[in-house]
């Protein structure tokens, strides 16, 4: 599948915006390791990995923050996710486009603790993946924010899944939703 | 190791009492780390500095212990190399039967918890008094310890009221000074009548023989001091070259475990009593246990043998606070146990413990070794996969949707099928899915898939 991945990419040119922090750190991170046995498919790994960006460092250090606005009116909070905030090291970079933008952010409590999705642990051990979840959600519902917006795809669906089976009302949007408004076509 | 599963004991245990205690503990001490980290500047640099010397001596280790070993002799005491648990218990068996020894006291050490000391001495006829408070609880109660560094995280003080109301015949209290004040009483009387006292061992000077033990409750001296006997045991991983070496350790691991710049009590231990000394063992042996550490040194995960038992690991990880210390079914649990007890005790029956982790990358952030504990649980869980032991459930879910997202035709035709799904849920929410899906749903809805797909709206908006 990382082959797939890296062909494909490595046939076009400029950056690989990615929206999710823990897609980039894997294609980033390992990669070249993934299909080290490959020489060429190893080259091309890096080359790729070169070019991806998370879509916040995207925004922050490639785009730049000017001429961005906002596309919320209520209150939100932010989950900043485990791979941007660790692995890619994007501490800040999620809030400082937020606030950049003028949306009110409301802080979150223990925000850089997991949401417990973890890829397949979300279904290898579902109680505890829940637990976790069901910690973070409560969080999330105790700001009062209208909307929870957060950087990478899969917590994200993870965390509305909860908040759907809970019945807390709270949306909850990818930041580039906030920042470009969506598409109504 | 009983034959129930992590994943098993941990959903078990979300949600008790005793997760939720040490959920709060473990907070409160991470808490208390980060304001001790924040009045330290030059924590990221000892840091550096601990990984520095732990992984140096580690490359060196036949040669820090012969080094060790001679610097006891010469200071006079007694050097055992224990191969395993077995060693171990019946050298200080062996020991204490030279003294005459029958009431032994000992203070707060995780390697004897994992040769399982205790049950071997009692067997031996020895009676045995834990004398940390925490250890004591576990030992009247016939608990286990839930944590390397506060073994009972998972009582309340209420909890400890009534143990100790019901054991030791006390009036029932459950103020913590008041607790502490009832267990010291008990068992002072106990210490002066010991024959012997066994520590562990924090950390050890090559250079000098020296060993350092660290406590906050003065039972460490009390234990390595009162009784004619002293013996040490630590796992063969403790030692660093010098003192100085000693003296960088004890800077990061009191404001790393508990967030104290230093533990109340810092012992420094070389050799038995000397004539002139006023006190102190007339005897003193030092256990160097290797129970599976060779091994380790060879392996790809031997960082983790750089490991100082601070603690900081298991009170960040949002696993470990959710499922209590005893889901993972060893005396090492939590981020770093997940790695520990599967390489030294064997795979059987821990597959799952690599497992038992988000991947968030917390624990690296605080261990003041710079483990890199994420890595070394996906190394592990390689081979778990290669063995095909843990969720080979999944297996074929996961082949189906790699098949499906390495063919553009297959992805096409799965992505349209999803979407029909979709159509059929109005851009709803999947509240129970059938087969493997149920592990998702069990805790939490599915969206169903958009009913036009990125691909769709892609080609109608942008052409080709
Ligand atoms: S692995 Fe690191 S953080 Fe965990 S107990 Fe050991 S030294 Fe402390």
């Amino acid at each position: 599948m990382a082959a797939h991945t890296v062909s494909v990419l490595d046939a076009t040119e400029g950056p690989i915006v990615v929206p999710s922090g823990s897609c980039a750190a894997m294609m980033i991170d390992h990669y070249a390791d993934l299909l080290s046995d490959d020489d060429a498919l190893a080259a091309a790994a890096r080359r790729v990995a070169g070019r991806v960006r998370e879509f916040t460092q995207f925004v922050v250090d490639d785009l730049g923050l000017d001429g961005l606005e906002a596309d919320a009116t209520g209150p939100i909070t932010f989950h900043p996710s485990c791979h941007g905030l660790r692995h890619l090291g994007l501490r800040g970079y999620g809030e400082r486009v937020l606030d950049h933008v003028g949306v009110e952010r409301r802080p979150l409590e223990a925000a850089e603790e997991c949401c417990g999705f973890g890829g397949l642990f979300a279904v290898e051990m579902p109680e505890i993946s829940g637990a976790l979840m069901e910690t973070k959600i409560g969080h999330v519902e105790a700001t009062g924010a209208e909307t929870l917006v957060g950087y990478d795809m899969s917590c994200l669906m993870h965390l509305a899944g909860g908040m759907r089976r809970r019945g807390t009302d709270v949306e909850v949007r990818h930041i580039a939703e906030i920042i470009a408004g969506e598409d109504e076509a | 190791m009983t034959t129930s599963t992590f994943s098993e004991r941990g959903a078990a245990a979300v949600g008790s009492a005793a997760a939720a205690a040490v959920g709060d503990g473990a907070r409160h001490l991470i808490e208390k780390r980060a304001a001790a980290v924040d009045a330290y500047p030059a924590m990221d640099a000892m840091r550096d500095r601990v990984r520095e010397i732990r992984l140096h001596t580690l490359a060196h280790l036949d040669a820090y212990l012969a080094d060790f070993a001679d610097s006891v002799e010469a200071a006079g005491g007694h050097v055992f190399f224990a191969a395993d648990a077995d060693e171990a218990n019946a050298y200080i068996l062996g020991v204490a039967g030279e003294a005459g020894a029958e009431l032994v006291v000992k203070s707060k050490s995780m390697v004897t918890e994992e040769i399982e000391l205790n049950g071997a001495l009692e067997a031996g006829g020895l009676t045995i008094v834990e004398t940390d408070l925490g250890e004591f609880i576990v030992q009247l109660s016939g608990d286990r310890p839930s944590h390397i560094v506060a073994p009972v995280l998972h009582w309340t003080k209420e909890q400890v009221g009534h143990l100790f109301a019901d054991q030791l015949g006390v009036p029932y209290a459950d103020e913590p000074t008041e607790l502490n004040q009832i267990a010291r009483t008990h068992l002072r009387r106990i210490f002066l009548r010991a024959d012997m006292g066994i520590s562990g061992v924090n950390f050890a000077a090559a250079s000098t023989g020296t060993i350092a033990i660290v406590t906050n409750e003065g039972n460490g001296r009390l234990t390595t001091t009162a009784p004619r006997v002293h013996v040490a045991v630590m796992g063969m991983e403790r030692v660093v070259p010098t003192v100085e070496d000693l003296g960088v350790m004890l800077e990061v691991l009191g404001r790393s475990a508990t967030g104290q710049s230093l533990t109340t009590y810092t012992n420094l231990i070389t050799g038995p009593r000397r004539p002139d000394d006023d006190d102190g063992p007339d005897e003193f042996h030092v256990v160097i246990v290797d129970n599976g550490r060779t091994a380790v040194l060879g392996d790809e995960v031997s960082e983790v043998l750089a490991c100082i038992r601070c603690g900081a690991c298991l009170n960040i990880c949002p696993v470990y606070r959710t499922v209590g210390g005893h889901a993972y079914g060893d005396v090492y649990p939590g981020p770093v146990g997940s790695v520990l007890s599967p390489i030294l005790f064997g795979f059987e029956g821990r597959e799952e413990l690599p497992y038992a982790c988000t991947l968030c990358g917390a624990c690296l952030e605080v261990c003041p070794a710079r483990i890199d504990l994420p890595s070394l649980l996906v190394n592990l869980r390689e081979r778990v996969a290669q063995e095909g032991t843990a969720f080979s459930w999944l297996d074929r879910p996961l082949d189906a949707y790699e098949f499906a997202a390495t063919h553009p035709t297959m992805w096409t035709a799965s992505i349209d099928g999803a979407s029909l799904a979709g159509r059929a849920n109005r851009g709803g929410w999947f509240k129970r899915l059938p087969w493997r899906g149920k592990t998702w749903t069990s805790v939490r809805n599915l969206p169903a898939p958009a009913v036009t797909s990125f691909r769709r709206w892609w080609k109608k908006h942008h052409g080709a």
